[in-house]
């Protein structure tokens, strides 16, 4: 009886710690909810076949307690991390990817984090711009684009910090867009780091918006 | 760039998931198992521990998940790969040295002998 697989039993286990998952914050039981009810039913399967209902009991107990530990630190980290405080104490790249994986957990589109090149510490208020052109610029493909995909890419070349948020959206005319963008917050955040901005976009074909801005004078 | 020195010292839990993916991609499962397998089964995380060191580690760069399937036939398709980045590589040997400094302070005060033991 002890190794012999019990179906039912093991189900019965994976809907009840689904059910268990709603403990955790929100983001993250939706970005992590499902592969680590697919983990736990992997180790339910294995606690079953080594140890049968005893080794099931073992891994609830193990889980239980797992459960109780990681959900309050969940909480207590997504209300006392912000992205900012990313930014400030690890740069731009972890602040983005944060930002990223936030995105993801949304699920409004996939997210896709490109990194190119070492990325120095810029100044403060470089870093705050940067982060504020994408949040920007995602904010806008998220209420206009319709896309099923959104890349942020950032290359570091030489003299030049490039980052760029590219949809594979419904897309606009860009003689339209380019004013209007231009004006906009993201336009000034771009002059405030003496960036530039270059905007492609047609119909049908989405729509990518960079931020160029010289490392010198942005540098820490 | 961030220091490699700066998240240290890591916590158990960040670095024996990084020393589980020094050699290569896993997904949560197969990163439990190689931590169960490298402490001789001294460390069980839970699916929580893990995905929410493995949050963390995404967010600070260390790690990054990964489209490539080492073995896409022997695997599910919605599992979700991890692999170590250029960072995550520094910070974990930093860690390493780290560690291998404190256990050569060990053998001087012969706490431990040359085996470790």
């Amino acid at each position: 009886m002890a190794n012999t697989a019990s179906p039912p039993l093991l189900m019965a286990a994976a809907r009840v710690y689904n059910v268990l998952l709603w403990l955790y914050p929100r983001a993250h039981r939706l970005a992590y909810g499902p592969p680590m009810a697919q983990l736990f039913r992997d180790l339910c399967r294995d606690a079953h076949q080594q140890g049968g209902v005893p080794g099931l009991v073992r891994l609830w107990l193990r889980t239980l307690v797992d459960l109780a530990v990681s959900a309050v630190r969940e909480h207590v980290k997504s209300g006392g991390t912000t992205m900012e405080d990313i930014l400030k104490a690890q740069g731009l790249v972890p602040a983005l990817s944060s930002y990223a994986n936030g995105l993801a957990a949304e699920k409004a589109f996939t997210v896709h984090l490109e990194v190119e090149g070492s990325v120095p510490r810029l100044r403060a208020e470089a870093e705050s711009v940067v982060l504020g052109f994408v949040q920007e610029a995602t904010a806008n493909a998220k209420k206009y684009a319709q896309a099923d995909n959104l890349w942020i890419a950032v290359r570091c070349q030489e003299d030049t910090l490039s980052v760029r948020v590219r949809d594979d959206g419904r897309g606009f005319d860009v003689e339209t867009l380019r004013p209007v963008v231009t004006e906009a917050d993201i336009g000034k955040r771009a002059q405030s780091i003496q960036g530039e901005l270059f905007i492609k976009s047609a119909i049908g074909e989405g729509t990518s918006i960079e931020l160029a801005a010289p490392l010198v004078p942005n540098l820490a | 760039m961030t220091e490699p020195q700066n998240p240290l010292p890591l916590t158990p839990a960040v670095f024996h998931i990084l020393l589980a993916l020094a050699d290569g991609a896993k997904h949560g499962y197969g990163i439990m198992k190689e931590v169960e397998a490298i402490t001789e089964g001294q460390i069980k995380m839970g699916p929580g521990t893990l995905y929410g060191t493995i949050k963390r580690l995404l967010s600070s760069g260390m790690i990054e998940e990964t489209g490539e399937r080492p073995d896409p036939a022997l695997d599910d398709e919605r599992r979700r790969y991890y692999r170590l980045t250029a960072y995550g590589g520094d910070v974990l040997a930093a860690e390493a040295r780290r560690l291998s400094d404190l256990v050569l302070v060990a053998r001087r005060k012969r706490l431990i002998g040359a085996e470790g033991v």
